[in-house]
């Protein structure tokens, strides 16, 4: 059958990069949706039905995409200004044994929490400090992972929203300053992973390292060549406001400055449309203002003070004055305490109020009507930090009471001691539980967290520095436990032959999920596509060879697993750049420093960097980084190769 | 304080940087001036000549006398700074004391055309001392790379061969020249990104990193005329008053694509047929198994668009005979389709225009070395 090729074209394309899971994503739609108000034609292109296949640069400006739809057709589109849409990895600069099974992106380790039954004590090391590592490594500790470390390097300034620093403290995370140094396999399903901080080589026993980042200071929006309208454009926020808020924020901006860019690009003619042209300045002005005040966030970002377990006078008041905490209302009835003091984009709890007691403005922030509020505690629910309470401070009595959240897998009970712990998670005393309100009913579900709204009576001097619950003593005996069952219902487990052993896994669950659970992850399952661009998670199975992400465990299956290979066995893979061509860094500084390269495309050309298998998914942002350190202009580049990995053609 | 020199070259690609080599290889102070940021983003130089894609012309026969190893090894290695490393049938698999791995292979291959009027293209051959090898049947059939006789074979497949035609590691070849000159010339001398480009009287003038910059040339500018310089050149002569100098430039895109083969392709044929060439693709040292195979064609009309993919899967399942062909690589480059030649325009700043500064590289080092000389002269 001939191939089928349909032509195209729009002012603005916007297309999905290889690898992206959301599409289209919040900042795509703020794009697409402001250059259409300004009379410009877009195309988006993505998702299932419609692989982009790579991109061609026009001379001049703009490019043309290839795009495969779900009938083999080809469609060739145009855009005078392109832009590709990517959702980058996220790995950190190369460090012995970074290569291993054990080191997973921040996507794959929230997929894994999300459907698998992924072992993660008794420890997990998140490297980075930004929001999400701290939301990922609050959750872990709310499941019962005993430990969980935030890393980063000494020196570098705190990434994330200090609601999430303090939520992370509270449940007993901690903050570790150093450089990855090793991570080896102690033993199954363990490892040994090593940091270099200022005191030395520090140990840890983990179960898995998470690479959060961020690793790199990027605004997420390159154009290469220079003033060609060929952009790359990155969607790195989570799935829901809620895991993000940040994320969101960012990424809408993102594509609204974008947008604004593009728009002045392409519209030359602006004499009958002189309001669109205002409405164009309006939303630069916004964009770059709200930008600043990120920028500004992440250059200096806000911590409370303490002298010993209490608050500095400086940060109690700040905590006091702040507009979101009630002023007398608390001292007649319950009312809501909205503690988020640093300057942050977000209003989810405004959102989920439901008497609109909650306000932002500009020029307060956040600030809270009492007179509306109800106490209902919508607030404290939809909060991702967790940073709402509920306070009551009767005038003249010697306890107060503190309605809090709490997340954890086994629930308190009527007239319990709970331990009060303060904004880092240190313990100031004990509280008594008064009673408590499910948020997230009980199910049978393996390992499930419960979130529970908990009314507290504590010492009256506690009630504004009072900002956790632990449990005090044993987790309650096997009949009180909330747990349910140990099998989850919905699913039953099915007998297959992996790798020459027996073993039971959940029938139609991803062959790549299994592998993890198993503990037989290989290096090349980490990036856990999903649609199998990256080509890289490849099995035999039943004798035929099949990728691990697109494969259903079923019933007597056989799978088999490469061998490890060499590579995969090296002792030392610290300098090891691109894994499937087995390039290393000074591989590709030789290279640059004998040839005097000063093109990454030359670099990149003649090293073969992203000619691998996995082009570059894995090697192209540590290789930046490179470049960047060697003095090499890599910031804006953007790796043009068409097309993006294998495409078969039948004809 | 204007830059001053003896000749300013514009231009991207090999040319002016063979050029630039020239000239200080004579004594002379030279400016280099590209409009991109990378030296070879326009990519305009093919790793071998595009030959045979028509009739058999007078020009054609030169054009293959200079692929010829020894000739091409005559035109390249003097103007590249190392080692070009030989490969070729024979060769392979022999020791030898050094060898420069990292170095340009120059491959040669014998190079089978299937034209269109066979015995008529074998006596132009002929006639040209060419010397073609006729073979037919599965003889030519497995000589043409990738083509999968297994699966039928065209009784009527006939071609004509010639031996020890050349093709080049472009990449590595082009840099190693770079790296020369830039370890000759200084930064301020080797100027990317440039724009707005102005010949007065008093000089040269143009925007470098958005800066201003003033320049003096001595004997003149040297323009390497490629596409990205196309625009520049006709405002210029409009401006002269020399609008009919230049001829016009049809254009032609050219296509290179990188197919995976299931089959291992021989490394020592290039195979031609009447829409493309195909050889397998090696860099360097060529290593077991061959399993790319490049495919060089013209694009007709747009770059990648439905004529292309008909054109190349034609190629590839009703010659190649293969069902389905999995694509690597694709790389265009749209070159200007004129014969090669020299223009001059007078004035304060004498400005000298080179054609066929694109193409096969080997013709455009052999024409960018012949101009740099003649022009000094």
């Amino acid at each position: 059958m001939p191939i089928q090729v349909r032509e195209g074209s729009f002012d603005v394309l916007v297309i999905a990069g290889p690898g992206v899971r959301r599409w289209p994503g919040l900042g795509v739609r703020a794009l697409a949706t402001l250059c259409a108000e300004m009379d410009l034609s877009v195309g988006v292109f993505g998702g299932e039905g419609l692989k982009v296949k790579g991109v061609l640069p026009l001379s001049g400006t703009g490019g043309v995409a290839l795009v495969e739809d779900s009938q083999g057709r080809i469609h060739r589109v145009e855009g005078r200004a392109l832009i590709r849409v990517i959702e980058p990895i996220g790995f950190p600069d190369p460090f012995e044994g970074w290569l291993s099974s054990a080191l997973l992106p921040l996507e794959t380790a929230l997929q894994l929490r999300k459907q698998g039954q992924t072992i993660w004590t008794p420890a997990v090391a998140i490297l980075g400090t930004g929001n999400r590592a701290l939301m990922l490594g609050a959750e872990l500790l709310e499941s019962g992972v005993p430990e969980v470390f935030c890393i980063d390097r000494p020196g570098s300034p705190f990434a994330g929203w200090e609601v999430h620093r303090r939520r992370f403290e509270t449940l007993g995370g901690r903050f570790l300053w150093g450089a990855p140094y090793r991570l080896a396999k102690a033993a199954r399903m363990l490892w040994d992973f090593r940091i270099q901080d200022e005191f030395g080589i520090r140990v840890l026993e983990v179960a898995w390292v998470v690479a959060a980042g961020p690793f790199s200071k990027s605004d997420g929006v390159r154009e290469f060549p220079p003033e060609s309208l060929l952009f790359e454009m990155e969607q790195s926020s989570a799935d829901s406001v809620s895991e993000d808020p940040e994320g969101w924020a960012l990424e809408e901006q993102r594509g609204r400055a974008l947008a604004v860019k593009i728009c002045k690009a392409l519209s030359s003619d602006w004499t009958d449309r002189r309001a669109k042209k205002d409405q164009l300045e309006d939303e630069l002005r916004r964009s770059r203002l709200q930008m600043r005040r990120t920028l500004k966030r992440r250059d200096q970002p806000f911590s409370l003070e303490f002298i010993g377990k209490w608050t500095a006078a400086p940060s109690s008041r700040a905590i006091r004055d702040f507009p979101g905490a009630p002023r007398q209302e608390q001292s007649k009835r319950t009312v809501a305490s909205i503690e988020c003091i640093e300057d942050v984009e977000c209003g989810i709890c405004q959102t989920a109020c439901p008497d609109s007691a909650i306000l932002i403005s500009r020029e307060q922030g956040r600030f809270l009507d009492e007179s509306r509020c109800t106490s209902c505690g919508k607030c404290l629910d939809a909060c991702p930090a967790k940073i709402p309470v509920l306070i009551q401070e009767l005038e003249g009595h010697p306890t107060a009471q503190l309605t809090l959240t709490y997340r954890g897998r086994h629930a308190f009970r009527q007239n319990e001691l709970a331990v009060l712990l303060n904004r880092r998670g240190e313990a100031l005393g004990s509280g008594k539980v008064m009673d408590f309100v499910e948020v997230t009913p009980a199910g049978d579900a393996v390992g499930a967290v419960f979130e529970h709204r908990v009314r507290v009576e504590v010492p009256a001097h506690l009630a504004w520095e009072a900002r956790g619950l632990r449990r005090a003593g044993e987790v309650p005996s096997h009949e009180e436990e909330w747990v349910m069952s140990s099998e989850l219902s919905a699913s039953t487990k099915v007998e297959v032959q992996l790798r020459n052993d027996k073993r039971l896994l959940r029938n139609g669950q991803p062959l790549a999920l299994a592998l993890f659970e198993t503990g037989l992850a290989r290096a090349e399952d980490r990036l856990l596509c999903r649609d199998g661009s990256c080509g890289l998670c490849e099995v035999v199975v039943d004798g035929v060879k099949r990728l691990a992400c697109r494969t259903q465990v079923h019933r007597g299956m056989a799978v088999q697993l490469d061998a490890p290979s060499a590579r995969s066995q090296q002792q030392d893979d610290s300098g090891m750049l691109c894994p499937c061509l087995g390039i290393t860094r000074e591989d590709v500084l030789a290279r640059a420093r004998e040839g005097r390269l000063s093109s990454p495309d030359a670099i990149r050309q003649a090293c073969g960097i992203g000619d691998g298998r996995c082009r570059g998914r894995i090697c192209s942002e540590p290789f930046r980084r490179i470049l960047l350190e060697e003095g090499i202009a890599a910031e804006q580049w953007i790796d043009w190769r068409f097309p993006w990995s294998e495409w078969t053609l039948s004809v | 304080m204007p830059l001053e020199c003896d000749v300013a070259l514009l231009g991207t690609g090999l040319a002016p940087l063979l050029a630039a080599q020239s000239l200080l290889r004579q004594g002379l102070s030279v400016l280099l001036l590209n409009p991109d940021h990378d030296f070879f983003r326009e990519n305009s130089e093919l790793p071998l000549e595009p030959v045979f894609l028509g009739d058999v012309e007078p020009k054609t026969i030169e054009v293959i006398r200079r692929q010829h190893l020894d000739r091409a090894r005559d035109i390249l290695a003097p103007e590249f700074p190392g080692a070009i490393e030989v490969w070729s049938r024979e060769s392979a698999g022999l020791s030898r004391s050094f060898r420069d791995l990292s170095a340009p292979f120059l491959r040669a291959r014998q190079w089978n055309w299937i034209p269109r009027s066979h015995d008529d293209a074998y006596l132009r051959l002929l006639e040209g001392g060419l010397n073609p090898l006729h073979s037919s049947g599965l003889a030519a059939a497995r000589r043409f790379p990738g083509y999968n006789w297994q699966r039928g074979l065209d009784p009527a497949f006939q071609a004509l061969g010639l031996d020890r035609l050349v093709d080049i590691d472009l990449e590595r070849y082009r840099n190693g020249v770079l790296e020369f000159v830039q370890t000759r010339l200084s930064h301020e001398r080797m100027l990317t990104s440039i724009s707005g480009l102005e010949v007065l009287d008093s000089g040269l003038r143009f925007l470098h990193e958005g800066s201003a910059v003033q320049a003096r040339a001595a004997r003149g500018l040297w323009v390497f005329w490629t596409p990205r310089v196309s625009s520049w050149l006709e405002k210029f002569c409009a401006s002269r008053k020399q609008e009919k100098l230049l001829p016009a430039t049809p254009g032609i895109a050219w296509e290179e694509w990188s197919l995976r083969s299931r089959d291992p392709i021989d490394p020592s044929q290039v195979g031609i047929s009447q829409d493309a060439l195909a050889w397998a693709r090696i860099e360097g040292e060529p290593r077991e198994p061959w399993l790319e195979l490049n495919v060089l064609m013209p694009a007709a009309g747009q770059i990648a668009g439905a004529e292309s993919f008909l054109r190349l899967s034609r190629f590839v399942q009703s010659f190649l005979n293969w069902d389905r062909f999995r694509i690597r690589d694709l790389r265009t480059r749209t070159l200007l389709g004129v014969e090669p030649g020299e223009w001059k325009i007078e004035g304060a700043v004498p400005v000298r225009i080179l054609s066929g500064c694109e193409g096969g590289v080997i013709g455009v080092v052999d024409r960018a070395m012949k101009f740099a000389s003649r022009g000094v002269a």
